[in-house]
């Protein structure tokens, strides 16, 4: 027998031609929808878009099959009948008021897009910069230019590149050489809007070296009467001996729908901490990637999520260890109830170069509801001999005989299980350093547990 | 035989303008396949017609399947209508003694420890008749036969107890399932068939070694065993010593029927032919393996030692129906050179307080990829589904890769499920300490890959673990600088 080696797999998974000419017809209706809005930011962008458009167009929404989104079919939440929109300031200043505190800089953005009058920056230093991520690129800003779309070039997501080819005005947020912000700036991502809007909102935040800051962003919902989408894209560079601490609370009502893609360019002796709290929203989906660039870089990656009625929260995290002698280490954990479903899907991928890595990850969930569901998927894939990599998950329920114990100790049952689903929470909302906003999330996650 | 040579006439005249590639006499079918191709293989095995009913679906649901390319493996793409699917049992060539053996061959057999007289059988050396394995064979179906237990060549088996197989065969494994079980439904070759009546104890390891047309059964093998209600049987299928095998592609199928209170256990050792350190050549094994936990309190495990073959693509599977069933899995997948494997388990948890335990050892070395990729699926009113995984992996230099890709899938919140995996190398303080204890660096590789891998050794039956445990030492020779 032979084997023919002259032919290659170039058609493998390649789409047909009618595919092809579904997707490029839906992405257009998109992109008519949601108008030129590029063409003063002059043809660098309008480049991006295009190659974004094609890169869309061979590959279409992601399906079942697309083993990424095995367990999150996004077909079933944005349908073609979804109309993109660019976000607007469609909301008082008086209904989003206790969505925000004094305690951070505020910067409200209603549905992705950047509103400076609602937003609180008195305490924001000077050095700082922040403004409207196009607007940026209008004024030729260097940074903004030099780094918009550099991490997600060459994505494989789909999502990602639909966000690309739509994308629609965002934040920018760059912090100058050997500047530590004192205070933390919170990002107030507030979503309103008509039944079937579909939003594709595009940030950047940059770090140059040695800087240091602390970014919050938290999700709401306001005066909702329909489902929604949105789709954000938000590329983080941490330059060399730089620290990012960004913290994330996802509270939104159940007719919010949202895949966040999080691209992490980590640098030379930097180091990162992300904290992902999920505890409301229809379907909700982190995708955070983080590329480790340089050696000596220490990423962590947590994330909670507490997942009920009908609802679905999906964890995509990928890290890929470039460099040798990195650390990362990462920790979800998801407590499901009712009928919700919740997913967990980490990958670690150390390089052949990448020596002397030390990767971790643990996954661990708690099955609360009769018809809940837990599709957990850790994988590692290594190159590289000199590394210790490990992954571990459980599911499981609570632990019976520490529920007796306080039940025998007078305890009632509702009680006891709160006690217990708090502290396996605290795992995770302990690695939030600012205190003011651990005090606010575990405040939050008490009222989710009832 | 003038009526087969009639239904040959037929196919020189029809599709087989060209005739075949050589006389009669050698049987072999040009490469090829279409459905005469499997009515040729049916006829030629002198089935029933349920049989080759059974083929022609397989086959025409095979034609509307693409091949599966999701596993992390890498390779050309197979063209299918190269192969020739029938051979008849060929002769081996006739070796006089052991001196006209290939040395590289003879060496591996005496690390391996392999006695003079079985060197020569695994070569092809002819064989003195008195020991021939004829007897053997005779004098261990009488015992079985005693017992009611049925062992013998699936050929046999579909002539003779056509009951059972029409129950069984393809229950575990529909043709339906994927793209190499379709293929294997549509053309497999031979294979074994075991029943093992009711509440009856298999006194002996019930092994492929003994069945001697083995030899021959080529490249799509089907096995299916059968345990009855309370029954036990272990079996061993493969063997230490390496197989050279012409056929590149195998797509084996193994089926496990496992009643209630029913016990099998059944062991592999695979050791074919990995190609050469660039690569070329190797066997490509696809195989589908799955056993069913028919009954209450059924058992199956399995347990495999995986060093041969370019390409492993192989998930024993348990499906857990009955209540209080238990799967396990253990295994050892060594790759050296250029060697892929991408192999797991599926563990489907359907039953009440059923138990599934898997553990996985993967050795990577030289420019190899070693990948487990399993399922954990416990489905809704499996109440008290119980899982525990763990899945290592050692890497040998840092030309290879290791991989781990766990799917988990829990659906009932009483279930409890566990997965670990690690992936590191050996310590270079403990080579170090064999070192310094007058151990030279090879032989300490051995002992603590041999550590590393006690857990799954353990569950061998004897005689098996200690070759397997040499033949670890001899596959991954080399592989340290």
């Amino acid at each position: 027998m032979e084997l023919v080696t002259a032919k290659t797999n170039i058609s493998r998974g390649a789409l047909g031609e009618a595919e092809v000419i579904k997707n490029n017809s839906l992405l257009n209706k998109w992109i008519d929808e949601v108008g030129t809005r590029l063409t003063e930011t002059g043809n660098i962008i309008k480049g991006v878009q295009e190659k974004a458009k094609e890169n869309f167009t061979a590959v279409g929404l992601p399906t079942k099959k697309t083993e990424d989104f095995k367990y999150t079919n996004i077909r079933s939440y944005l349908q073609d009948d979804y109309a993109a929109k660019n976000g607007s300031a469609s909301l008082t200043e008086g209904e989003i008021e206790n969505l925000l505190t004094d305690e951070f800089v505020s910067v409200v953005l209603i549905n992705g897009k950047y509103v400076p009058e609602y937003s609180r920056l008195k305490n924001l230093p000077k050095e700082v910069t922040i403004k409207s991520l196009f607007k940026a690129l209008e004024e030729g800003n260097e940074v903004a230019i030099k780094q918009f779309n550099a991490g997600l070039e060459k994505t494989t997501n789909p999502m990602t590149m639909l966000n690309t080819a739509l994308a629609g005005d965002g934040i920018f947020i760059s912090i100058p050489e050997n500047f530590s912000c004192p205070i933390p700036i919170q990002i107030a991502n507030i979503c309103t809007a008509e039944a079937k809007s579909f939003f594709n909102p595009r940030h950047l935040v940059y770090l140059h070296k040695n800087s240091e800051l602390t970014l919050i962003e938290s999700y709401h919902s306001v005066n909702h009467n329909g489902k929604t989408f949105t789709n954000s894209a938000t590329e983080f560079i941490i330059e060399d001996n730089a620290s990012l601490e960004n913290y994330i609370l996802q509270d939104e009502d159940i007719l919010s729908q949202r895949n966040d893609v999080r691209h992490f360019t980590v640098n030379t002796g930097s180091h990162m901490n992300s904290v992902a709290i999920s505890l409301n929203g229809g379907m909700v989906r982190n995708d955070p990637t983080i590329f480790i660039n340089g050696e000596n870089a220490e990423v962590h990656l947590n994330g909670l999520f507490i997942v009920k009625e009908n609802c679905h929260t999906d964890n995509h995290t990928m890290v890929e260890h470039r460099a040798p002698n990195c650390m990362s280490n990462e920790l979800y954990k998801g407590v499901i109830a009712d009928n919700a479903t919740g997913v967990f899907n980490g990958k670690i991928l150390v390089y052949r170069d990448a020596q002397k890595t030390n990767a971790y990850q643990s996954n661990k969930n708690i099955l609360m509801g009769d018809k809940s569901t837990i599709n957990t998927k850790p994988q590692l894939e290594i190159y590289a001999d000199d590394v210790r990599c490990t992954h571990g998950t459980t599911t499981g329920k609570l632990n019976e005989e520490a529920l007796f114990y306080m039940r025998s100790r007078g305890l009632n049952e509702k009680l006891a299980k709160n006690i217990l689903l708090q502290s396996f929470a605290k795992e995770v909302s302990n690695t939030i350093k600012n205190e003011a906003f651990r005090t606010l999330i575990e405040q939050k996650i008490e009222e989710n547990i009832q | 035989m003038s009526g087969s040579n009639e239904i040959l006439e037929e196919f020189v005249q029809g599709e087989y303008k060209y005739g075949f590639t050589s006389d009669i006499e050698s049987d072999t079918l040009p490469p090829g396949l279409n459905e005469d191709v499997v009515r040729f293989i049916s006829t030629k095995k002198g089935e029933p017609d349920f049989m080759l009913e059974y083929r022609l679906k397989a086959f025409r649901h095979w034609l509307t399947m693409k091949e599966p390319h999701w596993a992390h493996l890498h390779y050309p793409l197979i063209n299918y209508q190269n192969i020739s699917y029938y051979s008849a049992p060929k002769k081996p060539k006739e070796i006089k003694s052991l001196d006209e053996v290939d040395p590289e061959l003879l060496r591996t057999f005496e690390k391996l420890g392999i006695s003079l007289l079985e060197q020569k059988r695994l070569s092809g050396v002819a064989v003195d008749a008195v020991i021939d394995s004829v007897s053997v064979k005779t004098t261990f179906k009488e015992s079985l036969s005693k017992l009611g237990i049925i062992f013998c060549s699936f050929s046999e088996a579909v002539k003779e107890h056509p009951e059972l197989i029409k129950k069984y065969m393809g229950s575990v494994v529909p043709y339906t399932d994927n793209y190499f079980a379709a293929l294997n439904a549509a053309v497999f070759s031979d294979g074994s068939f075991c029943y093992i009546p009711k509440g009856v104890r298999c006194p002996m390891e019930l092994s492929t070694y003994f069945r001697i047309n083995t030899a021959g059964t080529g490249q799509f093998e089907r096995t299916l065993i059968i345990a009855d209600e309370g029954a036990y049987v272990s079996y061993l299928e493969g063997c230490t010593a390496p197989m050279r095998d012409e056929n590149q592609l195998h797509a084996a199928v193994v089926e496990i029927v496992s009643h209630a209170d029913a016990e099998v256990k059944y062991s592999t050792v695979q050791n074919w032919y990995p190609g050469d350190k660039d690569g070329k050549g190797g066997i490509y094994n696809f195989v589908t393996k799955r056993g069913i936990c028919l009954g209450n309190n059924a058992k199956i495990s399995w347990t495999q030692v995986e060093t041969g073959s370019a390409i492993t693509w192989k998930y024993p599977s348990v499906i857990l129906k009955g209540d209080n069933s238990v799967g396990e899995f253990y295994s050892i997948a060594v790759t050296n050179h250029m060697q892929q494997a991408d192999t797991g388990t599926k563990m489907t948890h359907l039953g009440r307080n059923t138990k599934s335990t898997i553990v996985s050892k993967g050795i990577a070395a030289g420019k190899s990829n070693n990948s487990y990729r399993g399922l954990v699926k416990v489905n809704r009113g499996a109440s008290n589904a119980r899982n525990f995984s763990q899945c290592d992996s050692l890497l040998m230099g840092n030309n290879c890769g290791a991989h781990t890709f766990p799917y988990i899938e829990i659906n009932d919140k009483s279930a409890q499920v566990e997965h670990e995996a690690t992936t590191s190398k050996i310590g270079e303080d403990q080579i170090f300490y064999c070192n310094q204890r007058g151990i030279d660096t090879e032989k300490a590789i051995g002992l603590i890959v041999n550590g590393y891998c006690r857990e799954v050794l353990n569950k061998l039956p004897m005689e098996f673990a200690v070759e397997a445990q040499k033949l670890l030492a001899v596959s991954l020779e080399g592989s340290v600088g």
